[in-house]
């Protein structure tokens, strides 16, 4: 089999997104922001325009990544839940969801790392239930006979 | 592989593997210096003040709509240095092709076989299967002198029934035949998938 990794329907992204969107209704949030641990986007909420989600993604799967294995050669036994980064000018915590997820969230100072704690693995909970739904949906077939081809031809186009 | 029905996007990850100084940073820099700046990311390095990739560069490549689908494709880099093992395990999770630089020099040949072997190692343990599992071969370095021939290399390294292409990746020489290749056969495996 090939390996397996999230394919999330139209809607369960929207319903993500939703849940992103609430938690920055709740508090000052600059960013929030929802990846998978081999570094692919899914769905972000964020008050900068410019952020580079891509990149933000690559690190934050990375940062996650690495802190399991520092645990793991410690002796942990449970995989880390969390990463807590204190600015000046915000609060950065980088979480995992599950076992392939991970949820990043940036507020302002002013809002109490306690409640952000809690918002993160309420909203983590709340993801692994949309996520569950539909995770046995097979996909619809997309990829037409000539893909492949198609796809060959236009890669020769550019490089 | 990730597929964002809602925009058509499908995203897969190629992994350049091999030896400490094999050229794999030198690949991406290359790629990133001649690719359309609309069909790319920056290119993150994580490296040390050596210039060697720490935990590893990443760079994000678009090659537009094709049919009813926008591939992207998420290149990392490996840190190559021995020690480094637990890292390129980490970068290997999630992958979906494997682009495997070897360094021609003659005494790199033991660094190049003892990586070959802990990234078949990582990959099995990981949970893929090798047969089908997409990787090519890069034969870096071909313009310095010590350099084995193609015939010493291939008794030397198990890479018989890969796709195999000689480089110079300073000078980009065969690093875009390279990264066609993964990107054709990444893409073969996963309509295979789908
Ligand atoms: N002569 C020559 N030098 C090369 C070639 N490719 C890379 N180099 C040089 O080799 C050195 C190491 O290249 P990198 O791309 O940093 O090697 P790497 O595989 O990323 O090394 P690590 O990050 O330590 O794993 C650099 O000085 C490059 O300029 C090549 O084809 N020919
Ligand atoms: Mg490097």
């Amino acid at each position: 089999m090939y390996r397996s990794q999230p394919v999330l329907s139209a809607s369960q992204l929207t319903a993500i997104h939703g849940l992103l969107g609430q938690l920055s209704q709740q508090a000052h949030m600059r960013c929030a922001f929802l990846c998978d641990l081999s570094g692919q986007e899914l769905a972000s909420w964020t008050e900068q325009a410019e952020l580079d989600l891509v990149s933000l993604a690559a690190l934050a799967a990375g940062d996650l990544m690495a802190t399991m294995e520092i645990a793991r050669l410690l002796g942990g036994k449970r995989a880390c839940n969390m990463i807590i980064q204190e600015h000046d000018e915000m609060t950065i915590l980088v979480s995992r969801v599950g076992e392939g997820l991970v949820l990043l969230i940036a507020t302002a100072v002013d809002v109490p790392i306690g409640w952000s704690r809690l918002a993160v693995k309420r909203t983590g909970e709340r993801i692994l239930e949309v996520v569950g739904t539909a995770a046995m949906t097979p996909p619809p077939l997309v990829m037409s006979d000539d893909f492949v081809a198609s796809f060959n031809a236009q890669i020769d186009n550019i490089w | 592989m990730f597929i964002n029905w809602s925009q058509g996007e499908i995203n897969l990850k190629i992994v350049y593997y091999g030896a400490g100084m094999s050229g794999k940073t030198t690949n991406l820099q290359f790629i990133y210096a001649r690719t359309p700046q609309k069909l790319r990311s920056q290119l993150i390095s994580l490296k040390t003040h050596q210039d060697r990739t720490l935990l590893f560069d990443f760079l994000q490549l678009e090659v537009g709509q094709v049919a009813n689908l926008k591939p992207k494709f998420k290149l990392y880099t490996v840190p190559g240095q021995v020690y480094y093992d637990t890292s390129r395990r980490l970068i290997l999770q999630g992958a979906d092709g494997v682009v495997f630089v070897v360094d021609s020099q003659a005494d790199r040949m033991d660094d190049n076989a003892e990586l070959w072997r802990s990234m078949e190692r990582h990959l099995v343990e990981l949970g893929y299967d090798l047969k089908t599992f997409p990787i090519v071969v890069q034969i870096n370095k071909r313009d310095v002198p010590n350099t084995l021939s193609i015939p010493e290399i291939r008794r030397r390294l198990p890479i018989k029934g890969y796709p195999t292409f000689e480089a110079v990746a300073i000078k980009g020489y065969g690093v875009f035949d390279t990264l066609k290749a993964s990107m054709s056969g990444v893409i073969a495996a996963a309509h295979q998938a789908v």
